[in-house]
């Protein structure tokens, strides 16, 4: 009798917690049931043409629009609604892109979708993040690469459901505590830069991952023979790179590798690393960091993306920044944080380490708006001087354009004076008549 | 005068000390350097995939777990490491169901270009009927040398444990006594 009720009460607890996890379960079916309204923005081309980066936005919006519970604004649906005149009036604005986030937030979406695509070597890089349009926070961030139109546009859909929170992303590689890694860096390739700026960077590359605890990097030596051996051996037809980075990596007896490129396009720098896992011949993660600035932010750039590559939780790790500037008032706008400035010097610390946007203005209105994009790597202080450069004279004030109107004035009254002059009947004359 | 005698007597001796040890490369006792290397795809006359040393013994997560590899070191010149190919086959298809793993490794000098070399092992292959895998490195000999040692002598077979550990080396002439390699296999197999 006492099993039997122990059996029921078994029986019992079995089923409420059956249902307990029913319950808890029905919060998220009710979230995905919510309709969202998401904005595709326009598709960042660099050194791209238009009508691919056009192609993928297309591709984009289809593919969430095919999406239950997605309704999707694009952009050129936007700047419509912008450019309606009731719109303008309400919102204060005259169709400029600032004006989109207050018509976003008007027109109730969520979520924007932002992206850009360049080509680094031979491969494209699309890289597409979402905004909350709330709070104005980057979410989900992923790179997809290819060859052509035909590859990127097969992997939207991957992406969109990664994106979306439909699937995870690829686990990537994440170094574990207690791991021990020997691996090599293999030189970078340089797209558009100097090939020494690639060398420095892969020595940069080298000391900052050697740095993280548990990683040892080797030599650069015995990868430099190796591929002079490659270079000066011709009949090896080294044309598949991958193939030749795993056959060395397994020549020194390496699991792991890193292999990547750095390059410029048009006004951005890009970074593009991998880790690969040599055994496997697979790219277990990768890197892709670009910027519109200047270039010696590569080194910062590539710092990041070393902790980055090595999947080592550096947000705990904060940095510094230490700017000058040749004015001394104005505004600096440093990521989401603006301050006066009254000095020539801004300076922030305990900073998440990252990509920032720099905007400084100086109060005096002869100079022009300073903006670019910086990085602030782990654990260091990026010390740097801004020159922010004062505004073109206009041609009407320039020193020239007055002289050559005074001496065209001068010459125009000395040469009016001669006409007239010349003009009167001359001394003396007239007409003589003799009888 | 005396210090000064002192100091170049160190000098040579680390010096001699120093090249001895790299002259000798790898030697019994020695826990083996892993490394991978492309096998030869003989039928298609191509390189195909990585094997590794570290697939087979002295690692907790192998592959496919062997009591006993052979290392074998062959260069196309050289007539004695052809010689023994037929031998090694022999083992290999003895022993190898019981635990035996044969891999050749290709050497080349300097001036051998690859391709020819390449084409040239392959008709060895295919000639003495060789069915374990053959390895080659496009670019370096840097995993030969440091089992070889810098001299490189030729013929060179080396037996290793299944925990990695090198049994036995056997190098030039002392490689030519095949009898006494099959008893160093059989009894590091078990048999």
């Amino acid at each position: 009798m006492r099993a039997l009720v122990l059996v029921l009460v078994i029986f019992f607890q079995f089923f409420a917690v059956f249902a307990e996890d029913d319950k808890k379960a029905e919060p998220v079916k009710k979230v995905s049931s919510e309709k969202i309204k998401l904005l595709v923005q326009k598709i960042a081309a660099a050194d791209v043409d238009d009508a691919m980066a056009k192609s993928i936005e297309e591709a984009l919006v289809l593919e969430l629009g095919s999406r239950e519970n997605i309704s999707v604004v694009t952009s050129a649906e936007m700047k419509n609604v912008v450019k309606s005149t009731s719109i303008q009036a309400e919102m204060g604005c005259e169709g400029s892109d600032e004006c989109l986030v207050e018509v976003q937030k008007k027109l109730a979406v969520e979520v924007l979708f932002a992206g850009k695509i360049t080509k680094l070597g031979d491969e494209f890089i699309l890289s597409i993040n979402t905004i909350n349009v709330a709070d104005k926070t980057v979410g989900q961030r992923i790179s997809v690469e290819g060859k052509d139109l035909k590859t990127l546009k097969s992997k939207i859909k991957g992406a969109a459901d990664i994106l979306l929170g439909i699937s995870k992303p690829k686990q990537m590689f994440k170094l574990a505590e207690g791991e021990k890694l020997k691996i090599a860096v293999m030189p970078l390739a340089s797209r558009g830069i100097e090939q020494s700026t690639a060398d420095s960077l892969t020595s940069i590359l080298s000391a900052q991952l050697n740095q993280i605890k548990g990683i040892s990097v080797i030599s650069q030596d015995d990868i430099k023979a190796m591929l002079s051996k490659a270079a000066l051996d011709s009949e090896v037809a080294c044309t598949d790179s991958m193939e030749c980075v795993i056959e060395i990596g397994a020549s020194l007896g390496l699991s792991k590798l890193v292999t990547g490129a750095v390059g410029k396009v048009k006004n951005t720098f890009v970074i593009s690393i991998q880790l690969i896992d040599v055994r496997k011949a697979d790219v277990v993660n990768r890197v892709l960091e670009s910027y519109d600035g200047d270039e010696s932010e590569l080194q910062n750039a590539i710092k990041l993306a070393a902790f980055q590559l090595a999947g080592v939780d550096y947000k705990k790790m904060p940095g510094a920044v230490d700017f000058s500037f040749n004015i001394k008032e104005g505004t600096v706008k440093f990521g989401e944080m603006e301050a006066a400035l009254d000095s020539p010097v801004y300076a922030a610390e305990g900073l998440v380490p990252g990509r920032y946007y720099l905007k400084v203005r100086a109060d005096d209105e002869d100079y022009l708006p300073l903006q670019t994009e910086v990085y602030v790597a782990p654990g260091s202080k990026n010390v740097k001087t801004f020159t922010v450069l004062e505004k073109p004279t206009p041609w009407f004030k320039s020193w020239w354009f007055w002289t050559i109107t005074g001496v065209v004035v001068l010459g125009a009254a000395g040469a009016t004076t001669a006409v007239v002059l010349t003009q009167q009947s001359p001394a003396g004359s007239g007409t003589v008549t003799v009888e | 005068m005396f210090r000064k005698s002192f100091l170049l007597l160190i000098i040579v001796i680390l010096s001699v000390s120093l090249f001895a040890d790299e002259k000798t490369g790898l030697k019994p006792g020695d826990k083996v350097v892993d490394f991978g290397m492309r096998k030869a795809n003989v039928e298609k006359g191509k390189l195909s995939g990585l094997i590794w040393l570290g697939d087979y013994v002295g690692k907790k997560d192998v592959k496919e777990q062997k009591k006993v590899l052979v290392l074998n070191f062959f260069a196309n010149w050289c007539v004695p490491c052809i010689k023994e190919m037929p031998f090694l086959q022999k083992m290999y298809d003895k022993y190898n169901k019981k635990g035996l793993m044969v891999l050749s490794v290709n050497f080349r000098t300097e001036s051998e270009k690859f391709d020819p070399t390449f084409k040239k092992s392959i008709e060895i292959i295919k000639k003495n009927k060789i069915k374990y895998p053959v390895l080659f490195d496009r670019f370096t000999n840097r995993n030969q040398l440091i089992y070889l040692g810098d001299k490189a002598v030729l013929p060179c077979l080396i037996v290793i444990n299944g925990k990695g550990e090198i049994i036995e080396k056997f190098q030039g002439e002392g490689s030519h006594d095949l009898k006494k390699i099959e008893n160093v296999i059989k009894k590091a197999i078990g048999e």
